[in-house]
């Protein structure tokens, strides 16, 4: 079960692409832009959060984290520390709580007004995506 | 994915011991054994994703009425539930910080908070520490099928031939109710 779902949250960020490349292929490019704007504060608010999270442990580990963050691998590694219970005494909490709070922050600013954007597109474009 | 995401948060709170230790009342709502877990997990999933489904949808079709007011109405949801926490003091978050970090810390964890409760209904966010829940639980409820809601309205004329099929009838007459009251 743990597996399935590390590897559906991973591939989550590749259906978003998949749909600003959709959006873009139709001529929607303020609701492309729209999805670039929620995944990239997405990803500067996860990028505050590493900072805030393992600032002791030194430049070169936060440097390991952001780029972590940067090429959308969080959710894989956030679950496979869960999963492995992996302790680290340096940092500010514990890989779970970390965890919860990327995928709060990925659900907030991301995937539910994702959702939303797309029901409206959708709905005001219902031919996209389909072959007619 | 929202809804596998909301339940995977829940799930794994739930099944944490520590979090079982500290609030033995709330968390303990999965039931130890194999098959359990799978089906509630699973039950939680499809809750979680048709609720951010209906609530999504309605407020698709509210924005394509007219997108300010969508953004008006979300606006107004969490200031009420801010201005809510503040009434019973219960506003600042539980890590504290120094001035006005304190408050912007506690207003982006409320509405962040607020937010996934009210499209997945996350059940770890609803424990008693959190008490998030109720707030707009008559709104959550209402929105998709009021906005489905077949009545003849004034905005249906003005409407491409997406919605005629759908109506909004009885969301414009939210907007005329709560919105737009004192507008000539």
């Amino acid at each position: 079960m743990k597996e399935v779902v590390i590897t559906l949250t991973t591939v989550d960020t590749m259906t978003d692409i998949f749909m600003i490349y959709l959006y873009k292929e139709n001529g929607l490019h303020s609701n492309a832009n729209t999805m670039i704007a929620m995944i990239s504060l997405n990803t500067f608010i996860q990028l505050l959060i590493v900072l805030a999270v393992y600032k002791k442990k030194g430049w070169r580990a936060l440097l390991k984290e952001w780029l972590i963050t940067v090429i959308f691998l969080r959710p894989f590694v956030d679950a496979w520390r869960v999963h492995n219970k992996h302790k680290d005494s340096e940092t500010m909490i514990d890989p779970l709580a970390e965890m919860v709070m990327n995928k709060g922050i990925e659900l907030a600013t991301e995937s539910i007004p994702g959702c939303v954007l797309q029901c409206y597109v959708l709905l005001l474009n219902p031919s996209l995506g389909s072959s007619r | 994915m929202t809804g596998l995401t909301s339940a995977m948060i829940a799930y794994d709170f739930d099944t944490d011991q520590p979090h079982r230790a500290i609030q033995p009342l709330f968390y303990g709502y999965i039931k130890d054994g194999r098959h359990q877990r799978g089906r509630t997990f699973l039950l939680m999933t499809m809750i979680s994703t048709l609720h951010n489904l209906s609530r999504s949808l309605g407020y698709a079709i509210l924005a394509v009425i007219d997108l300010n007011l969508a953004l008006r109405f979300f606006v107004g949801e969490v200031v009420a539930y801010l201005l809510y926490k503040l009434f019973r003091r219960d506003f600042y978050y539980w890590v504290r910080l120094e001035g006005i970090l304190n408050v912007l810390m506690a207003f982006f964890e409320r509405t962040l908070v607020k937010v996934i409760t009210d499209f997945t209904v996350s059940a770890s966010m609803r424990s008693v520490r959190k008490r998030v829940w109720g707030q707009s639980l008559i709104h959550n409820l209402h929105s998709t099928r009021a906005g489905l809601y077949p009545l003849p309205s004034p905005v249906r004329a003005r409407r491409g031939s997406v919605l005629r099929e759908y109506d909004l009838g009885a969301n414009y007459a939210l907007r005329r109710t709560f919105v737009l009251r004192g507008r000539k």
